[in-house]
């Protein structure tokens, strides 16, 4: 080192005096009392605006909701009931009624919406402790996507959240709870300020031509602790929403070719893996369809016919399947915006399920 | 635990509320070094072990050095908290990228070579506190410094929890003196720290993470070749970003000190207002230029040894201090961008320093545009993963990308031009002062309503924003 000067023999000291930070001059007793003031006022005005216009408090889907969930699963007990896939099986699927007419426990809900759940299938395959019945939902436009698309890449984040999670994120997320349940004002797909500047107040046109992703649908479910989607009552009923995400799901399925040719025999060729894996511990799989309606179906029916991609599915994994266009009583169901049903049609497609599903299992 | 958590709120409400209890200067410092802990810890816990390792080797180090006077010994002790230090951060940051490196250039002379590669995960801060540590044992070296009587106060200096993970990175003359006589925030301090906090952290949430954030990962994260005008916004946004993320810690850091009684020195003072690249390094991460001047640039021999040797070290500092961001060439050719126009500007002096036309405001505003915008262009080597994406983008910009299209909304590009010129604007016209200086000047109704607006937005953000960009550093 340049600077050593060790012959110097008078010991160095600490400094007595050091650098202080200034404070600026204010009447600070004031100023704190006018923010405390001003932040309360808006608080209290914020929060009933939105809820004068329907908005109630909701929980927000997250990696940390879903690992806790997921901890859940994997007991080692034949009776376990799993289920995952995407959007559609969330708010399709009601836990409660499948409890009260297939009996066992309650099943967990491990979907996610927009994800391709091929991952979280391999996920169950790979946990030696999963015995029980996985179904999985099929949504053909997520499901066979490529595994370095971002619908996968979603499922993975999840996945690495779980194994990675550290204590401040079980912290933030206990702590995340009561103020979730108390405001429904927090609602991040349409009142966070991320939201409200691009959708609401500073929405403008885009140019001609250029390259953009598709518009997320706005808020039209609420998730509970259970990780179960209900629709928003308003999207149940006001036409002008419902056909605002309607034209919202139609480029986000029309994105790109559908899979083919090999990427799409490597995928048979996992899922066949994953499920004889599952099989093989005296597990079971289940694939479900679930209702998709209007010009929707119309373009999913196009771009994915039902004998090489539903169909195949069934035949090259040996899985059970319940596709919704099978069975009277699930196939009558009118989706509000073409892709989920209703918390009342939840219910009855459930229950309409339930027999449909152990006459599969037992076939 | 992030500092945009809030576990990060209940945490400091806590280490606060105990730090005003009536209770021995012992005990509060005992309080602050455990809360510390847990704070680094709340990432994952066995990288504790590393902070320890780190303050038991400096703190003996340090003593053995200064009780001697025989170089050997002195040396013998340096080395060995060199070594420390550097082998942990040089096996957890750089083992991957050498390990790499070395497999690539076997296989360029034709050695298959194929290690296992084990995945090692990055200890959280482990760059700023291992040169922190070194500062210390480099300075009792020196004699710059006494070395700390308390191994309390000390393990405190390495670990106080608000500059631990993203500094800044304090030298032990700041720090350790405030640890020996008790220190508790005044009110006025207690609400300026608050202040400070609200500050950085609208810096972090809303202005980096909510209305910048989107256009640079869309600009250098797109599929398809960018537009001109898009490229140029997504490194403008970057620059934006990155800025407000990283003073916005350093902020929220020194805000938080504040409200413990502490002082910790500035981390920025308005670097996009630098005219030139040596007063860009004046201004921005302020701690680490300092540190690579004292501690590596100086004793290479600085300046004092020719035009030559000043130039080469130059350069050394710059392509270590880009190293020092990440195991990554990318980050190697940031610092040698950088290194490249301090030589520049170096040559530009000589020739037009006498010339009283420098001194007018309009050249020195074109000087500062033109700083700014070259220091743009070092941004796409930062954020780019790689030099194809950086190439491809820096051909953008330039107009030479075929068939480059627009990645951006339209509100994007206005939030990002209106947010970066916002920012241009204040720190052209803050670039001499310190914002105390501002603040008190301003009526106190108007600061609570400015107060106000920022915690609205902050509150609005529902907690968006992830890990700070320097964290991974």
């Amino acid at each position: 080192m340049v600077h050593s000067s060790i012959s110097n023999s008078e010991p160095p000291k600490w400094p007595e005096t050091y650098w202080k930070r200034p404070i600026p001059e204010a009447h600070w007793r004031g100023v704190g009392l006018l923010t405390a003031l001003l932040v309360l006022g808006f608080m209290i005005f914020w929060e009933t605006y939105w809820r004068l216009e329907g908005y109630e408090p909701q929980l927000e889907e997250t990696a940390e909701l879903w690992a806790r969930l997921r901890d859940h699963a994997g007991t080692g007990s034949a009776d376990e009931v799993v289920y995952t896939g995407s959007s559609r099986i969330a708010f399709d699927f009601d836990q409660d009624v499948w409890q009260q007419y297939f009996g066992g426990p309650r099943p967990i809900a491990l979907p996610k919406i927009g994800t391709n759940p091929r991952p979280f299938l391999a996920d169950m395959a790979n946990d030696p402790e999963f015995r029980g019945l996985l179904i999985v939902g099929v949504t053909e436009g997520l499901f066979f996507s490529p595994d370095e698309a971002p619908p996968a890449g979603e499922a993975r984040i999840y996945l690495e959240h779980r194994e990675n999670r550290s204590i401040s994120a079980r912290t933030d997320y206990l702590l995340s709870i009561p103020v979730q349940s108390a405001f429904a004002s927090i609602n991040k797909e349409d009142l966070s300020l991320a939201a409200l500047v691009r959708s609401r107040w500073l929405d403008l046109p885009d140019r001609q031509g250029a390259y953009l992703m598709p518009d997320y649908p706005p808020y039209f479910g609420a998730i509970g602790p259970d990780r179960r989607i209900r629709m928003w009552h308003k999207c149940e009923r006001d036409r002008e929403l419902q056909h605002k995400i309607q034209q919202i799901w139609m480029p986000w399925f029309q994105l790109g070719p559908p899979l083919e040719g090999p990427p799409l025999e490597a995928i048979f060729a996992s899922v066949r893996q994953d499920v004889e894996t599952i099989c093989s511990r005296g597990g079971q799989v289940v694939f479900l369809r679930l209702p998709s309606t209007g010009d929707l179906r119309k373009v999913e029916k196009e771009r994915w016919p039902r004998e090489a991609y539903w169909d195949r599915l069934l035949r090259e994994t040996g899985a059970p399947g319940i596709h919704f266009e099978d069975y009277d009583g699930l196939k009558g169901f009118d989706c509000p915006e073409w892709s989920h049903l209703s918390r009342v049609d939840a219910v009855i497609y459930t229950r309409t399920l339930v027999p449909i599903m152990q006459a599969a299992l037992t076939r | 635990m992030l500092f945009n958590s809030l576990t990060f709120i209940v945490f400091f409400a806590i280490v606060l509320a105990l730090h005003h209890l009536p209770i021995g200067w012992t005990w509060k410092k005992v309080n602050l070094l455990l809360a510390s802990y847990i704070f680094y810890a709340a990432w994952n816990p066995p990288f504790v072990l590393l902070l320890w390792l780190s303050t038991v080797v400096d703190f003996l180090a340090a003593a053995r050095i200064a009780k001697s006077e025989k170089r050997t010994t002195r040396r013998f002790w340096l080395g060995m908290s060199m070594l420390t230090n550097l082998g942990m951060l040089g096996f957890f940051k750089y083992g991957g990228f050498f390990l790499d490196n070395f497999v690539g250039l076997a296989g360029a002379y034709g050695f298959e070579y194929h290690p296992a590669m084990a995945s090692i995960v990055l200890p959280v801060g482990i760059s700023f506190y291992t040169f922190q540590t070194m500062s210390y044992t480099i300075d009792v070296y020196r004699k710059h410094s006494p070395p700390s009587e308390s191994f309390l106060d000390f393990a405190l200096f390495v670990t106080f929890f608000p500059q631990l993970v993203a500094g800044p990175i304090v030298r032990p003359r700041q720090l350790i003196p405030q640890f020996k006589k008790e220190h508790q925030a005044t009110r006025p301090q207690l609400m300026w720290g608050l202040g400070l906090m609200t500050w950085g952290m609208f810096q972090k949430i809303v202005l980096a993470d909510t209305f910048l954030a989107p256009t640079s990962d869309a600009v250098f994260g797109a599929m398809v070749p960018v537009g001109t005008m898009d490229a140029w916004l997504g490194a403008l946004a970057f620059g934006g970003q990155i800025f407000f993320d990283f003073a916005g810690y350093s902020t929220i850091a020194i805000g938080a000190a504040l409200c413990l009684g502490f002082s910790i020195p500035e981390n920025f003072r308005y670097p996009y207002a630098a005219i030139g690249f040596s007063d860009f390094w004046k201004r921005w991460h302020i701690s680490l230029s300092s540190w690579l001047r004292d501690y590596l640039y100086i004793p290479l021999g600085g300046n004092r040894k020719g035009s030559t040797r000043t130039t080469i070290n130059l350069m050394l500092t710059m392509l270590l201090g880009g190293l020092w961001h990440g195991a990554a060439w990318t980050f190697v050719a940031w610092g040698a961008l950088h290194g490249f126009y301090l030589w520049l500007e170096r040559l530009c002096r000589r020739l037009f320093a006498e010339q009283e036309w420098t001194q007018r405001t309009v050249v020195r505003l074109g000087m500062g545009l033109m700083t700014f915008a070259l220091i743009t262009l070092t941004w796409v080597f930062f954020r780019a993963t790689d030099f194809a994406t950086a190439g491809k983008l820096i051909a953008a910009m330039f107009g030479f990308a075929e068939g480059g299209m627009g990645v951006l909304t339209t509100t994007d590009m206005v939030l990002t031009a209106v947010v970066i010129s916002l920012l241009l604007g204040l720190s052209w016209s803050l670039r001499d002062r310190m914002v105390e200086d501002v603040v008190g000047k301003v009526p106190w109704w108007l600061g609570g309503c400015a107060w106000a607006a920022m915690l609205i937005l902050i509150i609005l953000t529902q907690g968006g924003g992830g890990a700070f960009i320097y964290f991974q550093f």
